[in-house]
């Protein structure tokens, strides 16, 4: 259901595709509560600086996951190719959103806050790791990412910035950098160091940020950290809800058809592609952050 | 952190967890294990909650909550659409026909578009007008860009704008009570009207 209320379960009927993708997600949360066994966090981590630390992105090019039809093919011949997305400069925050930047948030923000957001902009889950609305407590250190925040309070957050929230190009061009090279995703090596942080067990309360890896764009804590919020995060179409050309997104899932993506090496970004499509923009999760982007001045500003 | 176990990565095991979980979505799942008590308002969020203005296709500024009182029926197009805007459009005007007089006289029908930029009121109109919509019923309304972000967002639309001028987007129809409450939401066109005249008829009891 939308708008925020959870009364029931969605029919599954016609939703057959789509389904794995929820079902992606509910095994992610499935191991996550497999996994939560308390896992010491990493050490401790150097203060957030107290201004704003953002990283001007040159831009470039992203090869995104999907195929789009051929301009001008016949639909039924399903012509398809990837079509890289330019990137424009931007400014991107170096780190997640901690919890102490969200609660000077919230503080200047009440309707943001746990008791009364509204259920419209976020579930039940909104903020539930912190001690109330204005108290941060054991479960959400002040140098940790922020979680248990939806896509609309987010987005509140990166406004009230002067910012707003990085769309999924945008994050996927610097995320595909190591710490030496901008694009990192034709080297195995890299690859399977994705897999080993995807694959790493839960914990229940959350490192700080600026502990992981800072790449090569100087941005830190992409992969291993959090998921994170993006402002299209619900621009990936699944099958038999897309306009007349339902299998818009079919190939990009499971089976024989997964090798139709542009990319399937990169198995990290086939997840964070197959997550994003599972989310609603009132979810709030244990493992879902974000951080702010700024558009520069260029000419065809981005929204 | 991250967790994903690479073993689990299989598509033999989504097909598992396909079965074994029903299919929940993740907050579904963490409510599952959630034991402490959030305080919630129980109150269904409603629509009328969005008050950023939106332009009709007379140029008019309009609000929501104008349309509080009587149930009405919502979906988002772009009036340059030539694939599924047209069929989806057709469809509410099946469902319209479908209803009870007496119904159909107090249900109301909304447009939201999705290509603001290029969903002048003049756009709005023709695309009525192509449509044969009787505007005492029909109300077709623009946004801004950001504030049809957060429609597409609360309706649960996915879209996607492609480089040659079309939007992918999700057909997504929801009826909602005259509180602005969600009646029902249904995504595609493969299920028929009847769900949505049905759930037209009890938002309208």
């Amino acid at each position: 259901m939308k708008f925020g209320a959870r009364v029931g379960r969605r029919p599954l009927g016609g939703w057959g595709p789509a389904v794995v993708a929820l079902a992606l997600c509910a095994l992610l949360v499935s191991a996550a509560r497999a996994e939560a066994a308390a896992t010491p966090a990493p050490g401790s981590a150097p203060a957030t600086p107290a201004t704003p630390d953002r990283v001007r992105i040159e831009g470039g090019r992203y090869l995104p996951l999907y195929r789009q039809p051929v301009k001008g093919a016949n639909r039924d011949t399903v012509l398809r190719r990837t079509i890289a997305v330019a990137v424009a400069p931007f400014e991107l925050d170096r780190r997640p959103v901690t919890n102490a930047q969200y609660l000077a948030f919230v503080r200047a923000h009440p309707e943001w806050r746990r008791s009364s957001v509204s259920r419209l902009y976020a579930d039940a889950s909104y903020l539930r790791h912190w001690k109330a609305d204005l108290e941060l407590g054991d479960q959400a250190p002040p140098q940790s990412p922020v979680v248990h925040v939806s896509w609309f309070a987010a987005r509140a957050y990166a406004a009230a910035q002067g910012g707003r929230l990085p769309t999924v190009a945008e994050w996927e061009l610097v995320a595909a950098a190591d710490e030496t090279r901008k694009d990192a995703t034709r080297d195995p090596a890299y690859l399977a160091r994705l897999r080993e942080w995807y694959s790493r067990p839960a914990v229940r309360v959350l490192p700080a940020v600026g502990t992981g890896v800072r790449n090569v764009w100087g941005v830190e804590d992409l992969h291993a950290l959090v998921w994170e919020w993006t402002l299209d995060f619900n621009s990936a179409l699944v099958s038999g809800e897309s306009r007349g050309d339902a299998s818009l997104e079919r190939s990009l899932y499971c089976g024989a058809g997964a090798s139709n993506a542009a990319d399937f090496a990169d198995y990290a970004a086939f997840m964070r592609f197959a997550y994003r499509a599972s989310l609603e923009a009132n979810f709030t999760t244990g493992q879902l952050g974000f951080r702010t982007a700024r558009s520069l001045p260029v000419a065809g500003g981005r929204p | 952190m991250l967790r994903l176990s690479r073993t689990r990565l299989t598509c033999f095991a989504l097909t598992l967890m396909l079965i074994g979980t029903g299919c929940s979505r993740p907050s579904d799942s963490a409510s599952a294990s959630r034991s402490e008590t959030t305080a919630v308002t129980t109150q269904q969020p409603s629509l009328f909650e969005l008050a950023f203005p939106l332009t009709d296709d007379e140029g008019r500024t309009r609000r929501l909550e104008e349309f509080r009182g009587e149930p009405f029926v919502a979906t988002m197009v772009y009036t340059s659409c030539t694939s599924v805007c047209p069929r989806v459009t057709a469809d509410l005007k099946t469902l319209e026909k479908a209803l009870p007089p007496d119904v159909r006289e107090h249900t109301r029908f909304l447009l939201f578009s999705l290509d603001p930029g290029r969903d002048t009121p003049a756009a709005l109109t023709k695309f009525a007008d192509q449509h044969t919509l009787d505007r005492s019923r029909w109300t077709l309304l623009a946004s801004s860009e950001d504030d049809m972000r957060t429609l597409a967002a609360v309706l649960g639309v996915k879209f996607r704008p492609d480089e040659g001028g079309e939007i992918a987007h999700s057909a997504v129809v929801v009826v909602c009570n005259p509180d602005g409450t969600l009646r029902q939401r249904q995504v595609g066109l493969q299920d028929g009207v009847g769900p949505l005249v049905a759930a037209v008829r009890d938002a309208a009891q």
